[in-house]
């Protein structure tokens, strides 16, 4: 059901409470017959991508006078002391990042949350864990917690993987226990762009090495998605010398992974992720019906190209934009 | 990778501490934190700039790759053999076992004119300069990429680059884990086997194979041969900035030699062992130092003792030990966005004996002991000057103590028009310094109890020289022009390669044909001398397509029209002409089928030729490999079972390089085995 102010036993709001270093509120509208949304930030940390998606959230919704929103950010520290001042009268939670989204998730909150820059994989267990506490849909069938997700979805890295390397490569994808539920999406849409994908299923870290070796000799291209197990800091060094030793481009999922010396990846920033969150507030406040999907993709994304790496495999002059843009109108053709 | 669990306790503690609460840190939030921190945080950069090779379009000097999917689908039982696939290369053999593996012809069984690595490690051999194929102790499937540069680079590979340098590089140990088996059954009693084990634990990986080759060679030749080898990898992550790199091997082999001057066979022992180390340090992302250092020793073991009606008893010694003592630093640095350096230097020390070769003017031979020492400093300079034009400049500097100093620059220009077309224009000057053989060699066969009636008495004992070196040869010098194009269209799976060049050859070092005749000599043979003067020059049109129109087919095409005069004094005026074969055409097709079959099909022609060694034309060669294969898995296993004929035309028949050399048709089963 809509979320309306106060809607908890008691109807007076609470009080509020930011650091005094964080507080940035925006004022809200003075006309009180328009349904105010509240709207409670939750920043895992307080500084890095957090703070940026805070503030393209906050830019944002600024350039929306009209609007009734009103933000509150509260820190997560701030909550952990004192866990019991949850802003109960809040109409939607954002916790940015899996801290504050494990966090949040463990209080029993009765409005929606909108967890943002978290991961697939992670945000997936987090809510297994809580859903055992709080249930993810209320009687009423309004879905509670959604996500603004960082992992790129299936068809953009393919799109990406296309136009850079044509049809006739060998497309070697590593899949790990958090990214095979990705699998039949991953061999239908590359069977209808033409690709042909070798995909291999790793699930310890005992033959992880070997398994990656072995897909390699039959890959041309090695294509990532994220998944702790197979792509992560200690892993990183491995996979792209062991790929470039063969000589085999790697498309990575992030910008890091493309500055370490992937290819490159389509990857949303901070700024793009926060510019999605705010759209989604606004238009919750237009339409308090309006329910989110339980997982959402960035819609905003921009492509990522290692200049270097690039031009040691024969590439030259990639134009990131240009890639994107493309990227962009396939996405547009295929809906 | 092995699991740190205490950093994965502390990590979370830290982060709590810093914000102000209590460091009770919750385990089951710690993975998925990590994970977000890799996505969003900052990854250390692997491929740094001094890591990323020079991509073929930027490449000073055309450039040929061998890569391992070639490798196996070639069908080549030998190293040698690959090289059939690089455009203006001719493999031939002396017998059954040694190859002579040749670039723009000009060479006699040493084929020496040419660098060979592996792993950076220079293989010709020390006393002759050919490279003796079957005595490397490397398995062909322990090799990744053979990188093939067609014309003289001293400067980025070092002394004797001087038509052509062959750089084998190894696979990585930590991509070799596991149980590995290969065997391989065919005609000429052919028999090999590999066995591989290889482990990686954390930041250090090895693997160690053991090999066996057998066959019995060329049905008229007396050249069986069986040969073991141990080989070693280990690399070892010291530190986020330190590799270590450790080799070691071992090669020891029996096989048949056979003389027709003396009209006589026998058996011959060789070893071949190395050891090696490289520590690379990566000092900053834009710098990056190396060092090298390792050792060679081959040993032959041989002598001919043949009683010879009339002439007497013959004893041909041509046994002997020499060793490589090689130490290198290189530094490579990044300078600017567009430029980046690469420089360094080396000292080298070959040493040999040989009782037979390097012997004495008594009998018995003393045994002397030759060193050559080496010394050279390199220096590269890539040079972005715009988007499009790349300046490629070096030179290499060398003073050996047989051939005093050389100098060896390269200077080019490569111009990317677009992604797709791209040209390169470079003149580059090699040297290749004399070998120990051709400086110092006194080849001494004594005659005992000799009824030769031009003898002050018989029986009588005499020495008979062979030949002599000459301790005042110059090095070989070879100025090289070469203008290249590339089409790469890597979406439609195309490449093109084309390279026209003109090299002109200077001081080339063959044998005198004059005699010389020493008084102290009972019986008038006359040896020869070698000296520096032969002079040609070679030009011509080498031309490699690279087709992949499906991701099942995949073609490789090669062409060379070579053009060679030289004026070479030798038995025959115009021999060496003919040296280097007109035309030389490689196809290899490559297909998978259904059903996890694969199939490969490779065509050669080489044209007509005269053979240096031996002075004897050598016909036309056409050749028809083929291999089909299937592959196999089971729970625990995965392999692949080839079947393989090479020269599988009907009635085909060759002369591989000398007359009693005939190729007939082979044929063999390749059972490989990986235990997972």
């Amino acid at each position: 059901m809509p979320t309306h102010p106060a809607a908890g036993p008691s109807d007076t709001p609470p009080l509020l409470r930011c650091t005094a270093a964080l507080c940035l509120l925006m004022l809200c509208s003075l006309d009180v017959y328009a349904s105010t949304l509240n709207v409670t930030l939750v920043p895992s940390r307080d500084d890095g991508a957090y703070q940026r998606v805070l503030g393209a959230i906050v830019s944002r919704i600024g350039e929306q006078p009209a609007a009734d929103i009103s933000l509150k950010i509260v820190n997560l520290d701030e909550l952990r002391k004192n866990s019991r001042e949850i802003d109960q009268a809040a109409d939607l939670f954002i916790p940015i990042g899996i801290r504050a989204t494990e966090h949040i998730l463990r209080q029993s909150v009765n409005s929606p949350v909108l967890a943002v820059l978290v991961l697939r994989s992670s945000f997936n267990a987090t809510l297994k864990r809580s859903t055992e506490k709080t249930p993810a849909v209320t009687p009423s069938g309004t879905r509670r917690i959604s996500a603004i997700l960082l992992d790129q979805p299936v068809n953009r890295q393919l799109h990406l993987t296309r136009l850079l390397f044509g049809t006739v490569k060998r497309i070697g994808i590593p899949l790990g226990p958090d990214s095979q539920p990705l699998r039949a999406e991953i061999a239908d849409l590359a069977q209808r762009l033409e690709l042909s994908i070798e995909i291999e299923n790793i699930d310890s870290a005992d033959r992880l090495m070997q398994q990656l070796t072995q897909l390699m000799e039959r890959s041309d291209v090695l294509l990532a998605f994220p998944d702790p197990l197979i792509f992560n800091r200690r892993n990183v060094r491995y996979i792209l010398l062991s790929s470039y030793r063969k000589r085999i481009p790697v498309i990575g999922y992030s910008q890091s992974y493309v500055k370490a010396g992937a290819l490159a990846a389509t990857y949303s920033s901070p700024e793009q992720i926060g510019k999605q969150a705010a759209e989604a507030i606004i238009e919750l406040q237009r339409n308090p019906s309006l329910r989110f999907p339980a997982i959402m993709a960035p819609t905003y994304f921009s492509v990522a190209i290692n200049d270097q790496v690039a031009r040691a495999f024969g590439y030259m002059n990639l134009s990131a934009e240009d890639l994107a843009q493309q990227i962009r109108q396939l996405e547009r053709n295929l809906q | 990778m092995y699991h740190k669990p205490f950093f994965y306790r502390l990590l979370p503690a830290l982060l709590l501490a810093t914000s102000g609460v209590s460091a009770t840190a919750e385990p089951r939030e710690d993975p998925a934190f990590a994970e977000e921190e890799d996505f969003l945080g900052e990854l250390p950069v692997v491929l740094t700039a001094t890591r990323l090779s020079q991509p073929a379009r930027e490449a000073p000097v055309a450039t040929t790759i061998i890569d391992r999917e070639l490798i196996k689908a070639s069908g080549a039982r030998e190293i040698a053999d690959l090289f059939r696939l690089v455009p203006g290369f001719v493999v031939s053999h002396d017998n059954g076992y040694t190859p002579i593996v040749t670039y723009h012809g000009l060479s006699n069984e040493q084929a020496r004119r040419m660098q060979v690595l592996v792993d950076g490690r220079s293989v010709y051999s020390v006393v002759f300069g050919g490279t003796k194929w079957t005595d490397l102790p490397l398995a062909i499937d322990d090799i990744e990429r053979i990188e093939v540069i067609r014309g003289p680079n001293a400067a980025s590979y070092g002394a004797n680059a001087f038509l052509s340098t062959i750089n084998i590089i190894t696979r990585h140990s930590s991509e070799t884990t596991g149980v590995f088996a290969r065997a391989n059954v065919g005609n000429t009693d052919i028999r090999d086997a590999y066995l591989r084990y290889g482990d990686s634990r954390g930041d250090l990986s090895y693997r160690l194979t053991l090999g066996y080759k057998h066959d019995t060679g060329f049905a008229d030749r007396y050249d069986s041969h069986q040969v073991r080898m141990i080989n070693m990898r280990s690399d070892y992550q010291l530190s986020t900035s330190d590799t270590l790199e450790f080799q070691l091997g071992f090669n020891n082999g029996e096989m048949g030699v056979d003389s027709k001057t003396l009209n006589a066979e026998d058996e011959k022992n060789n070893k071949n062992h190395f050891a090696q180390v490289r520590w690379q340090h990566d000092l900053s992302m834009d710098e990056n130092v190396s060092v090298q250092l390792y050792y060679i020793e081959e040993e032959t073991a041989q002598i001919y003792d043949v009683t010879i009606p009339v002439l007497g008893r013959v004893v041909a010694d041509n046994s002997y030990k020499a060793s490589r003592l090689d130490m290198e630093l290189q530094h490579t640095r990044q300078i600017s966005r567009n430029a980046r350096v690469v420089w360094g230097g080396g000292i080298r020390r070959d040493a040999a004996t040989a009782p037979g070769y390097f012997g004495t003017a008594e009998i018995p031979f003393k045994d002397l002991y030759y060193i050559n020492n080496l010394y050279r400093i390199f220096g590269n300079l890539e040079w972005h000057l715009t988007q499009k034009l790349l300046f490629n400049a070096g030179a290499m500097w060398e003073k050996t103590d047989l051939a005093g100093s050389d100098f060896a620059p390269r200077i080019g220009f490569n111009y990317l028009f677009n992604p797709v077309h791209s040209i390169r224009l470079t003149a580059s000057h090699g040297t290749r310094s004399p070998t120990l053989a051709e400086t110092k060699s006194n080849f001494r066969v004594p005659v005992y109890d000799s009824y030769l009636p031009t003898l002050p008495t018989t029986p009588s004992d005499f020495v008979s020289t062979m030949w002599r070196g000459n301790e005042n040869l110059a090095p070989e010098t070879i100025t090289s022009y070469e203008l290249g194009y590339m089409a790469s269209l890597p979406q439609k799976g195309f490449t093109l390669d084309i390279k026209v060049y003109r090299e002109e050859l200077g001081g080339l070092i063959y044998m005198d044909e004059n005699k010389i005749y020493e008084p102290t000599d009972y019986y008038d043979f006359h040896y020869e001398v070698p000296g520096n003067f032969g002079d040609a020059t070679i030009k011509g049109v080498e031309t490699t397509i690279n087709y992949q129109p499906v991701r099942n087919t995949r073609f490789v095409v090669s062409h060379s029209y070579t053009e060679l005069d030289s004026a070479l004094p030798k038995l025959l005026p115009d021999q060496g002409n003919k040296t280097a074969p007109e035309q030389i055409f490689s196809f290899l097709a490559m297909q998978k089928f259904p059903r996890r079959i694969n199939g490969s099909l490779a065509y050669y022609y080489v044209s007509e030729s005269d053979g240096l060694g031996s002075g004897k034309p050598i016909p036309a060669i056409r050749r028809l490999d083929l291999r089909l294969a299937l592959a196999f898995s089971g729970r625990k296993i995965r392999g692949e079972i080839a079947a393989i004929v090479q020269n599988a035309l009907p009635d085909n028949d060759y002369i591989d390089w000398r007359n009693d050399n005939i190729f007939e048709r082979r044929q063999y089963i390749s059972l490989d085995v990986k235990f997972i």
